[in-house]
């Protein structure tokens, strides 16, 4: 399925039972199918979603009730006889028990049983994973294909269907790796190195950006991923090979960080990203020749407009 | 009795303007001025927000640099958390109502109270002048290294973050030792631990995690400011230093810190609930006691807040299953709350409004909170808009709204005079609207994937319009708090005049004047019951057991923990400029850190120390 066409079909079934359950709420959430977390292309991110359907459901539901209860205990009028918790007060405690202790304990227990499995599903070991190292720069991102020898910036491309382990790091400061229509963050940290998996289920481009603060430049660290059918992964690995990586020098940083903050220095650009230094050929370094120092940026005469 | 009255007045009054201005230790001038400077950063909290939403309101903005931005956004955390929230709660109705409620004179430790408001005042203005010369912190609210260290952010921005906050803990802390004491010691004599209100629980359970939670913050930034004036490597990965270490320290402050303003709050809500469900507090031992459990629970949830930063997963789950933990006391005390209304037969009149708008955006805010207490969907919803409109709901539904149903109860009781319905009315609807106009979106932006902290956003995101309602929601709200500003002023000058208990209420401060006297009560209070008003009204009589104090000193009794008996008449301090010239010598102290002036350090020092000793001195008749 394209990115952009609607939820994947288990977002769907569970966005139909919630439909179900809580019409209202469905309503204001029917906007949340974009490409977000609940889009979800990947094995990882499809068993969030449900984790999330499932207990969007039930909050909704448990919403509506305690609503109903709230409604109840504000409007409704005591006769001149005595209420029921007045006169029995073990009621009232028992009440308060009962619905504010013993039921939310059940759900909660049924809820995070169900989390454990998610979460446990997520972190497992992959079998025959691609290896993907990716380094977090301020404020730009570098991928790594230890067993394919590639290196590129802002752009990587993974297989449809086969696993994917990334290895997190960072060289400066703190960032976080968000693709949210494949899976969770996992933060970018320097001198640890973190790990993600990603089994992607359909070809597409999907955002990804960073999701920690990270100082001035936090905005423009976004890079796009895209997932190829294998045959077309191959042809690109073959493609990418064919030339060669160059690290961006400390002025492509500044100049990247130009084009992105100060778009007064250069209005072509917009938070998008930065189409102009990083074109379509995935951001691969020999685009970095195309990276020039901002106009009116000293030793500087040929800035575009 | 004329005579016994006047001689009180004479001797806690303060003796002319000038030290009523700066040398008095009344507990409930004290506590007026912590909410009119608390209001204040409320105010400048909130301007922050309506430039930042005004900047968010269409794709690709300009209106404000990204440095200016995030200038903005660490300001608005940090000062809305620090200086107004907990200032708010337990600094000014903490102060103002404590003393009353357990039928007190004063506070235990009359300077200290009146030092840490001082200390309070100086440390906001600290934080707060650096946005006017444009080095305000940037780092957000919880100034995450490496970014905040010399290296990436080598100005004073972040000098202030850490100092400000190091010397505001002074303030917290000296003020969380003072409620406590005068908690356990100054109680009426029958006020047995388990009559006590439960807002006097709330600040108990919040001064004793206060105590507890504010060293590692202190901590934390005294080793961020090592790291950034002396060159320490304490958080720098290629020093040896740890960068999850900060991170740690942060939130084992952070986390129990969100209830150190939400457990005052819901005693304000215990309070005012039982005076317009007209009824008795259902399940009074179970509030109590999730207030406690709360505050002991909190300690254990920090790592709730690190979920994405690759910590084991099995120690994740486990963090995860204390967060969601707090949700049994809560919802043992919603339903308390529900229970009673359900008792009870509701008046509607505005404070109550303000409670059971809370109610509703407290459970929202707590289901989203379960939400991100699972491991998986946090992984999604962290560091997104998600947690945004997570937060909001529970600090602005949670803590905002029980502050404005506290303004409109006690009000009465501060100034004498009502405060108007119809425009109290007007402010909570369109308050109550303006909120989920503000925050709802937000929990669709975030799971469209937009993340925080951005100072604007693309387009082909999809989230326009969401930021659009957004922002039209802040200026409505802005628009509410400025209609409760014109209903206080109306009800200054043209209120009716409220009376002693114009709501009818159970509680002690109730059985004073509206204003009260300097003194509070002219006789201390016999406490019968946990409704000591609706039952047998107070004795008013003096307790037997000890002699009338002649009234020419300021007295009061210090009594037993859990039962309270008379034990000893304590003399209480007269009004004194001390604690604001302390604090002002301290106050040189940090600003010559900030500045690495060693001139205002040496003077700021000796003059603090010449000061202290002062104060401290021996003085003949005090305990």
């Amino acid at each position: 399925m394209r990115q952009g066409e609607g939820c994947s079909r288990s977002g769907r079934r569970w966005r139909r039972a919630a439909a179900l359950l809580s019409p209202a709420l469905f309503a204001t959430l029917t906007g949340a199918c974009g490409k977000g977390a609940l889009d979800a292309h990947s094995s990882d991110a499809m068993r969030i979603a449900q984790l999330w359907w499932v207990v969007f459901s039930i909050a909704g539901l448990l919403f509506i009730i305690i609503m109903g209860i709230l409604a109840y205990a504000l409007f409704h009028r005591r006769g001149p006889r005595a209420s029921t918790f007045e006169r029995e007060p073990a009621k009232a405690t028992a009440f308060v028990l009962i619905a504010g202790g013993l039921i939310p304990l059940l759900i909660l227990i049924g809820v995070f049983a169900y989390s454990l499995q998610v979460t446990r599903a997520n972190t497992a070991p992959l079998r025959e994973p691609l290896r993907v190292t990716v380094v977090a720069h301020d404020w730009w991102w570098e991928f790594k294909y230890p067993d394919l020898g590639l290196r590129t910036v802002n752009s990587i491309h993974i297989p449809a269907g086969r696993p994917v382990e990334f290895t997190l790091t960072a060289d400066e400061v703190i960032h976080s790796f968000w693709v949210a229509q494949l899976n969770g963050k996992s933060d970018a940290i320097p001198g640890i190195n973190n790990r993600l998996t990603i089994t992607a289920a359909d070809p597409g481009t999907y955002r990804g950006v960073c999701a920690e603060f990270c100082g001035v430049g936090h905005l423009c660290m976004q890079f796009d991923l895209v997932v190829d059918e294998p045959t077309n992964f191959s042809a690109w690995v073959t493609q990418v090979k064919a030339i060669p990586y160059q690290q961006p020098t400390q002025a492509d940083e500044q100049y990247m960080l130009n084009v992105c903050v100060n778009k007064n220095l250069v209005p072509v650009c917009t938070p998008s990203g930065c189409p102009d230094p990083l074109p379509p050929v995935a951001g691969i370094t020999p685009t970095i020749p195309q990276f020039q120092p901002a106009p009116g940026s000293p030793g500087n005469d040929n800035g575009r407009p | 009795m004329a005579t016994a009255a006047g001689r009180l007045r004479r001797a806690w009054e303060a003796p002319n303007i000038l030290a009523h201005i700066f040398a008095t230790v009344d507990h409930k001038q004290i506590g007026m001025r912590y909410m009119v400077t608390a209001a204040v950063f409320f105010a400048e909290g909130g301007i922050n927000a309506i430039v930042m939403r005004s900047q968010l309101a269409v794709p690709e903005n300009t209106l404000v640099s990204p440095n200016r931005y995030n200038q903005m956004f660490t300001l608005h955390g940090t000062v809305l958390i620090f200086f107004f929230a907990t200032p708010m709660v337990v600094g000014g109705f903490g102060n103002y109502l404590v003393p009353m409620m357990i039928g007190a004179r004063d506070m235990a430790f009359p300077r200290l109270n009146a030092f840490s408001y001082w200390v309070f005042l100086f440390a906001g203005m600290m934080m707060y002048s650096s946005f006017f010369v444009g080095k305000a912190p940037d780092g957000g609210w919880f100034a995450y290294v490496p970014l905040t260290g010399p290296k990436y952010t080598p100005g004073l921005n972040l000098d202030v973050w850490a100092l400000s906050l190091i010397f505001l803990g002074i303030s917290t802390t000296a003020a969380a030792v003072n409620f406590i004491v005068t908690i356990f010691r100054l109680r009426a004599p029958g006020m047995s631990i388990n009559r006590m209100p439960l807002f006097v629980w709330g600040i108990l359970a919040t001064s004793g995690a206060i105590i507890f939670a504010l060293p590692p913050l202190t901590v934390g930034a005294a080793l961020l400011e090592f790291d950034r004036k002396f060159g320490t490597q304490f958080f720098n990965p290629n020093g040896g230093g740890s960068v999850l270490l900060w991170q740690h320290l942060f939130w084992i402050f952070g986390h129990p810190e969100v209830y150190i303003l939400f457990l005052p709050a819901v005693g304000i809500v215990s309070t005012i609930i039982p005076t317009f469900a007209r009824t008795r507090l259902v399940g009074y031992m179970f509030l109590a006691l999730a207030t406690v459990s709360i505050a002991f629970i909190s300690f254990g949830v920090w790592v709730h807040h690190m979920f994405a930063t690759g910590l084991n997963p099995i120690a994740l789950n486990f963090f995860g299953a204390a967060g969601m933990s707090i949700t049994i006391p809560s919802g043992i005390q919603i339903f308390a709350w529900i229970a009673t209304i359900w008792k009870g037969n509701v008046v509607w009149r505005t404070p109550f409004l303000f409670i059971f708008g809370f109610i509703i955006l407290i459970i929202m805010g707590g289901f989203t909170g379960v939400m991100i207490s699972l491991v998986p969907l946090d992984w999604q919803l962290t560091d997104s808009y998600f947690i945004v409109a997570h937060l909001h709901y529970v600090l602005f539904g949670g803590v905002v709204f029980p502050i404005f149903a506290g303004f409109y109860y006690w009000i009465p009781k501060m100034t004498g005079r009502m405060m108007n319905e119809k425009l109290g009315k007007i402010h909570f609807w369109l308050l109550f609207a303006a909120v989920n106009i503000t925050f709802f979106p937000m929990h669709i932006a975030g799971l469209l994937g937009m993340q925080r902290r951005i100072y604007t956003y693309p387009s082909s995101l999809g989230v326009s319009d969401l930021n659009m309602i957004s922002t039209v929601g802040a200026w409505l709200t802005a628009i509410a708090t400025i209609i409760f500003l014109i209903n206080f002023v109306h009800s200054v000058i043209w209120g009716e005049v409220a009376g002693d208990n114009p709501w009818h209420a159970s509680t002690l401060e109730w059985a004073t004047t509206s204003p009260p006297e300097p003194y509070n009560f002219r006789h201390i209070p016999i406490v019968e019951s946990a409704d000591p008003l609706w039952d047998a009204p107070p004795n008013t009589g003096w307790d037997t057991r000890l002699e009338e104090p002649a009234g020419d000193r300021r007295e009061l009794y210090a009594t037993s923990v859990l039962e309270p008996e008379p034990q000893i008449l304590m003399v209480m301090p007269e009004d004194t400029y001390l604690p604001l010239l302390v604090a002002l010598s301290m106050a040189l102290v940090f600003v010559g850190i900030l500045l690495d002036s060693m001139v205002m350090i040496g003077f700021g020092g000796a003059f603090g120390l010449l000061f202290a000793a002062w104060w401290f001195w021996p003085q003949e008749g005090m305990a």
